[in-house]
């Protein structure tokens, strides 16, 4: 039901599944969503709801943590291990608030809290808050985040057919490959695609690579694939074009070509780059949703995004936890920086230990959000020790968010994919 | 008693239909949901008397009955350690200011 629209207002209606053995609470919070748009069903425990939302999948889940049969953590985690619904919005309703069942929570993937007894300002305020982050549905009636490709996609745009058969197992090998023949069909299949990585021949015409280039520059799509310009193999070395992110030059033997894609370096260990790939175009928005919870939880504190970015500073503490990929040389590290007042301070506020202790216990629970969201990609990674470090330098990292809490600590999440 | 100020700001906030209709549930679930506690109590099925203590109590701590919402969480508390024969008398305690609430929300109901 969700992604349909009421066709005079245009307003998105969506689906609420609210399970809670308490009529009372249930019917409370029917009441308080009485003047959103949406349709509400109910469930009395977990197995129920587990079935329901096979059965129809709602936008939304509104769950009790409290209840028979099956209780609130337990429902989560089976949502949770289905991939068509790791990604489900559920916002928890409990009056339990203690951080360890608030945390296990939090790293299950939870998009919220309705804190008992509910208040109406508040909870209308949050429900309607949960219902500007659902993402419609697709049109099959399935949560629009369900599944996302593992790997990097390429767009091949070239005119030469002799070429593109020569290198499309090679580059499906590491890629998802997208072909198209012109510049117009090219342009076409990365706005619909977004893929990460284009391959423009300067053979294609109307437009030609550098009017394609400049589109795609141009373009408000974010992140911005990285854009090569293909050419012949003849002649010089080609001068750096400021247009593309690199030159590959058409080599029609695989040793020549995988030379060519580590040269730009387009063929470090498939998988690494996948990760790279995902951590940049996927888990920004989950890095930001969960460390914001995590945030706020544990330092009884709001936490607002900084718009602006944050520049690290001088003397900030690091704490970073590395995430392993089972058999494989990759590693993520997640790392959370603050400068030292920053810290102190949250640590103080949170009641804590050393700011460095509550450092890593912040950075260890959203390094858990982040290993069950590489899990939905079909990445197993094991969470190593949180350890904190002192830097004089600003830390490399692959994408980042900062935060400042309602005290002023600024607090900034990143991360980096690497060799384990 | 009087109406407690949650109520108040409940009927400012949602209006006096909303609470009418809410009082109108109260009064359906909760004198069962109190028996459910004293009979399972009286049983030794503590999980369900703390289940039971645990809705009841948000129930009235929505309605802002605090006394009778802490109670009912040190109830919960209480049954969920284990061995419930010995709370009877807190579980009357709560039934007492049950019956209270349920007169004082009786005459707003009433009145409307």
């Amino acid at each position: 039901m969700s992604g349909a629209t009421t066709g005079k207002t245009n307003t998105p209606h969506y689906k609420v599944l609210l399970v809670d053995d308490d009529v009372f609470s249930r019917r409370l919070l029917e009441r308080y969503m009485r003047s959103m748009p949406v349709s509400v069903t109910h469930a009395e425990d977990g197995l129920q709801a587990l079935a329901q939302i096979v059965a129809d999948p709602p936008d939304l889940v509104l769950l009790d943590v409290n209840m028979p049969v099956m209780d609130g953590l337990e429902t989560l985690r089976e949502i949770r291990s289905s991939p068509r619904f790791a990604r489900l919005p559920v916002v928890s309703v409990s009056s339990n608030t203690e951080k360890e069942l608030v945390m296990r929570l939090v790293e299950l993937g939870l998009s919220g809290f309705l804190v008992k007894p509910l208040k109406p300002s508040d909870t209308i305020a949050r429900l309607k808050s949960a219902l500007q982050h659902v993402l419609p549905s697709t049109e099959e009636g399935q949560p629009a985040a369900s599944s996302l490709a593992s790997r990097p996609g390429l767009l091949l745009v070239d005119t030469d057919p002799d070429f593109r058969e020569f290198a499309r197992p090679l580059l499906q090998a590491r890629f998802e490959l997208t072909e198209a023949e012109s510049g117009v069909g090219g342009l076409q299949a990365a706005m619909r695609l977004h893929p990460a990585v284009i391959w423009v021949s300067e053979t294609v015409q109307m437009p030609g690579a550098w009017a394609v280039a400049r589109q795609l520059r141009e373009s408000p799509a974010r992140p911005r694939p990285r854009v090569f310009l293909l050419r012949d193999g003849a002649g010089a070395a080609p001068a750096p074009d400021p247009l593309f992110d690199g030159v590959i030059v058409r080599r029609l033997t695989a040793e020549a070509f995988e030379r060519e894609l580590r040269e730009a370096g387009l063929a470090e260990a498939p998988v690494q780059e996948a990760v790279r790939v995902l951590v940049r175009e996927r888990l920004l928005p989950e890095l930001v949703g969960a460390t914001r919870q995590v945030l706020g939880v544990m330092t009884s504190q709001e936490v607002e995004p900084l718009q602006a970015g944050w520049t690290p500073r001088d003397g900030q503490l690091d704490c970073t936890v590395p995430l392993l990929l089972d058999g494989g040389g990759t590693a993520v590290r997640v790392r959370l920086l603050a400068d030292a007042a920053g810290a102190a301070g949250l640590a103080a506020g949170a009641g804590a230990g050393t700011p460095a202790e509550l450092m890593c216990r912040l950075v260890d629970a959203v390094a858990g959000r982040v290993r069950g969201s590489l899990s939905e990609h079909g990445l197993r990674f094991e969470q190593g020790e949180a350890a904190a470090t002192s830097r004089l330098e600003p830390a490399e990292w692959d994408v980042a968010a900062a935060f400042r809490t309602a005290g002023g600590a600024d607090v900034c999440v990143a991360l980096r994919v690497g060799n384990a | 008693m009087t109406a407690p100020a949650a109520l108040r700001s409940l009927a400012d906030q949602m209006g006096m239909d909303f609470v009418q209709e809410l009082l109108e549930d109260f009064h359906a679930d909760a004198p069962w949901r109190m028996e459910e506690m004293s009979a399972a109590i009286g049983t030794g099925d503590c999980t369900r008397a703390a289940r039971a203590a645990h809705t009841l109590g948000s129930m009235v701590l929505t309605l802002g009955f605090d006394e009778l919402g802490r109670l009912c969480r040190e109830l919960e508390t209480a049954l969920g350690g284990g061995g419930c024969a010995h709370l009877s008398p807190r579980a009357e305690q709560a039934a007492a200011l049950l019956d209270e609430a349920l007169a004082t929300t009786g005459r707003l109901r009433a009145g409307a």
